[in-house]
């Protein structure tokens, strides 16, 4: 009987023309993102490969460790081409010195057009076309089948209710879910022919996750159109409530959110914090000179910069004692800062959350490691590597010093390299569960729903 | 005739569920957005006008020390330099355009000139979903809703069969058509334009933003133009209407329409112009022009070797040599700016495919928020880099010619310290570059009038 009934739907579907131009914007959609922006990962990726290579040259070419410090590139992942995330951009480079903290190079000097259009990658087409799509596949599931006056005739048979909405449901979704899959498919095809883009076995696990947790976003969008089509017996008004709160959904409580939680809690001027830190390492700037002094007391023998080197070598290991201090306080510093943002963030995305679409956003922008756990990794990888750079420094100049050998060209084959991995997928997993738990009882909620409403629903 | 037609059109429009929801989506969206935006804005200017306080007073207590040339290298060697500050533009509560896309302060000191990271100080989800700004609104959503006005104007009510009655009536369809627009457009058009006064009067009314003549024009401006972009797809739904007999028909019509022009064709438009146009990175720049200091330095060593670098003729050779190098890094500069002025000027024109782009680019354009920003920062950062060392070398010139003393007691004010200044476009000439796109919209409504009344006159009503 179940199968029948699915069938049946499947069928009515197929035959449709919705189904038609699902499939259209389907392939159209993906085929064309798919290839502009693999080309556009392969520039990105040309781009990087240019830039290790240049800024190792560099860094070879003048030597100068102390001032210039190592300027590293961001890796980049093939899982970009789905899922661009909150960063836009694709080359990622920074400046580590051991004085300063990372500087980012400026996007400012870039195609602001950009900013303006976002790609349209996989969140973007999953997320809101797809959705709108789902809504067009369940309007009318139920009102439209009174409508036209068919419902009427398929109750007369012992069909019992809760197995025809299920059919109604299984149907729709399958014929939804077909074109799509087809199109990501060719879409995958596309990628994989394009020399240059290789994906490894993790990208390809978090690819099939992501499109299993669009699978399932979608289920709940889908589900929600049954519900209101069970609840309403006009397709016009079920079309209308449903783009009114596809509009609401999609479009205005995950882009409000962040605003209200802005709002409920303020964070402090971050001049401030930048002040503070200033004034913590004037302190301690003071107290290095005391220190100089002191040691000066009690070794008068040795002569300030003095041509032996002793002076240099001394003072070399006591400055990467002071930098490292300059380290750890502006970490503490910031780290305060960083909890009261953390506060406000979660905030914003718990609110946002009332819309499933932000569910999978962040669940689709951590699995392919472009969210904000792999933000804060990456931030977080940069002071610890700057640590390691300040004590091969000052531990090569003191050396330097002591070898009264300052004016020569330093060695700096043995400088420590940045290596980033990203987090593994099994971690992003963890990350994301409760976003797919939230989107798995979207998906039980509107069908128990659904189901309760088509239980009582007039069908003459 | 038209008259009752238009009235007609009129009273069935407000009568129907989809008025009243729209009714409320514009004024419940316009008035949530423009709350955020306005808190927002006010958040921003309390951040910068703090910044700015502290960045004077930085400098006022170096100018005021009592060794100023002590503060003021302890400030450029030793210290964090100086700050400029941008600061937010009160248009941006309606268009924010590219707005946070900048940062908010420069730092200076005698060689470089940097704008400063705060990247890590705010909230990452702000960059994940766009602002919820008037232009977003009428973008994304008002589009959608006109469509969902219109989509059965025609057809919807040829289903009904009250089409056949009407044009029983001596009735002209062209009249029926221009009552169909007019009508429908004005049941449209009135609660968006009451909706745009609500938030105006809400802005004046929080007294967050001093409402001068600018500010209303511009507003202005904006209303004007996003009136007419609703019309374009006023128009459209009309076209749709008039080439479908089922109103379920040109309903999914429209979607796919609205989805592949608004949502697809500009967000291709600036990758596909980077394909076509490619730029080198600026650190590709930044490597070409260092090889071209390091060449110019070998140059200079070697008259130094051959001529010992005494005498006139040394001189003048090692500055012809040095003035080479500069024009080489000019020009290398120069190529970068010019290749990347053409990828902007092809994405801008390849999204106007859409008319969305257009609405977008005219209203952050209007707004002073669009890509003319980027334009105005960077020269902004680059001037006050030129103005800072400029100003410096002059002061100590000065301070140490005087023997540590300033000349006089007048000659340094803190009001004539080099500041960040961002150039705005004055209005008229914003209108002037934004014709264009106003232009393209009405092409846009004319012509698809003129399809829908070519398809309603062969019509079929029965």
């Amino acid at each position: 009987m179940l199968a029948h009934l699915i069938r049946k739907e499947l069928l009515e579907q197929l035959l449709s023309l919705r189904f038609a131009m699902a499939c259209i914007i389907c392939l159209v959609i993906t085929l064309s993102s798919a290839v502009v922006l693999t080309r556009d990962y392969k520039e990105a990726l040309a781009d990087y490969r240019t830039n290790v290579v240049m800024h190792d040259n560099e860094l070879e070419e003048s030597g100068d460790i102390w001032d210039d410090g190592v300027v590293i590139d961001k890796p980049l992942s093939p899982m970009r081409i789905f899922v661009r995330g909150i960063d836009p951009r694709l080359v990622v480079s920074a400046r580590i010195t051991h004085e300063q903290q990372p500087i980012f190079e400026a996007e400012h000097e870039v195609n602001p057009v950009s900013f303006l259009f976002p790609p349209v990658d996989m969140l973007f087409f999953i997320g809101v076309v797809m959705s709108l799509l789902a809504l067009a596949f369940g309007y009318d599931a139920v009102s439209g089948e009174k409508e036209s006056g068919t419902l009427k005739l398929l109750m007369s048979y012992s069909a019992p209710r809760d197995l025809v909405l299920l059919a109604k449901w299984a149907g729709g979704y399958l014929a939804l879910t077909a074109p799509f899959l087809l199109a990501l498919t060719a879409a995958l095809v596309v990628v994989m022919v394009m020399p240059g883009v290789e994906l490894g076995e993790q990208d390809w696990t978090a690819l099939v996750l992501l499109v299993a947790v669009g699978l399932l976003y979608l289920a709940a969008v889908y589900g929600m159109g049954i519900l209101v089509s069970a609840r309403t017996h006009l397709t016009s008004t079920s079309i209308t409530v449903l783009l009114m709160v596809w509009v609401l959904m999609i479009l205005v409580v995950p882009n409000v959110a962040p605003y209200l939680a802005a709002e409920a809690v303020p964070l402090r001027n971050f001049v401030e914090v930048e002040e503070e830190k200033a004034a913590s390492d004037e302190a301690a700037g003071e107290a290095f000179g005391q220190e100089l002094d002191e040691f000066q007391e009690k070794n008068p023998e040795v002569e300030r910069w003095g041509d032996d080197g002793r002076w240099g070598a001394m003072w070399n290991l006591r400055w990467q004692k002071r930098v490292l201090q300059r380290i750890d306080d502006e970490g503490r510093i910031e780290g305060r800062y960083a909890n009261e943002l953390a506060a406000q963030v979660s905030l914003a995305r718990n609110l946002s959350r009332l819309s499933p679409f932000s569910s999978f956003a962040y669940a689709a922008t951590e699995l392919a490691g472009a969210g904000l756990t792999e933000d804060r990794r990456f931030r977080e990888s940069l002071p610890e590597y700057r640590r390691r750079l300040t004590v091969y420094v000052t531990e090569l100049y003191s050396r330097a010093w002591a070898e009264q050998r300052m004016g020569e060209r330093h060695d700096l084959s043995g400088r420590p390299r940045w290596v980033y991995r990203p987090a593994p997928v099994a971690e992003r997993l963890a990350a994301v569960l409760p976003d797919v738990m939230l989107l798995a009882a979207w998906t039980v909620l509107f069908f128990m729903a659904a189901y309760l409403s088509f239980l009582r629903y007039d069908i003459k | 005739m038209l008259l009752s037609l238009i009235r007609k059109e009129i009273v069935l429009g407000v009568l129907s569920l989809r008025f009243a929801v729209t009714f409320v989506l514009f004024f419940v969206l316009t008035l949530v957005s423009v709350f955020t935006m306005t808190r927002g804005y006010e958040r921003s200017l309390r951040l910068h006008e703090v910044s700015a306080a502290r960045h004077h007073e930085q400098v006022r207590s170096v100018l005021e020390a009592e060794e100023p040339d002590e503060a003021m290298h302890d400030i450029l060697f030793g210290g964090s330099g100086f700050y400029g500050d941008r600061a937010p533009r009160p248009t941006s509560i309606f268009v924010k355009g590219l707005e946070d896309r900048l940062p908010t302060h420069v730092n200076v000191s005698l060689w470089q000139v940097r704008p400063v990271d705060d990247d890590r100080y705010r909230n990452p989800l702000f960059r994940l979903f766009a602002s919820p700004d008037y232009a977003y609104i009428a973008n994304i959503v008002i589009s959608l809703l006109a469509l969902l006005f219109v989509f059965d104007a025609v057809c919807g009510e040829k289903e009904r069969g009250t089409l056949k009655i009407l044009l029983a009536n001596r009735v002209p369809r062209d009249l029926v058509l221009l009552g169909k627009w007019i009508g429908g457009y004005l049941s449209l058009a009135a609660p968006l334009a009451a909706a745009l006064f609500a938030a105006f009067t809400y802005v004046v009314l929080t007294g967050s933003v001093q409402v001068d003549a600018d500010f209303l024009s511009r507003f202005l401006w904006i209303a004007g133009v996003s009136l007419l972009y609703v019309s374009v797809f006023f128009a459209l739904g009309m076209l749709i209407s008039t080439l479908t007999h089922k109103a379920s028909t040109a309903l999914l019509v429209s979607l796919f329409v609205w989805i592949c022009w608004i949502l697809v064709i500009p967000n291709l438009a600036p990758v596909a112009a980077r394909l076509a146009v490619a730029v080198p990175t600026l650190q590709k720049i930044e490597a070409e022009k260092a090889a071209v200091d390091r060449e110019t330095e070998i140059g200079v060593q070697r008259v130094g070797r051959n001529m010992l670098g005494y005498g006139r003729e040394a001189e003048e050779m090692t500055d012809e040599i040095e003035r080479q190098g500069q024009a080489r890094k000019d020009r290398i500069d120069q190529y970068y700016r010019d290749r990347l002025r053409r990828q902007v000027d092809l994405s801008r024109n390849l999204a106007r495919a859409s008319p969305s782009a257009s609405f977008v680019l005219a209203a952050s354009d209007l707004s002073g928020t669009g890509v003319d920003l980027f334009t105005a920062f960077n020269t902004a950062v680059r001037r006050y880099g030129e103005e800072f060392s400029e100003h410096w070398w002059e002061w100590d010139e000065e301070y140490h010619d005087n023997n540590g003393d300033m000349p006089d007691d007048g000659w340094l004010q803190v009001d004539q310290w080099p500041a960040l200044r961002m150039e705005r476009a004055r209005l008229d000439t914003v209108v002037d570059a934004v014709l264009f796109d106003v232009l393209l919209l009405v092409v846009f409504n004319v012509l698809f009038f003129l399809l829908s009344y070519l398809f309603f006159l062969r019509y079929d009503v029965t």
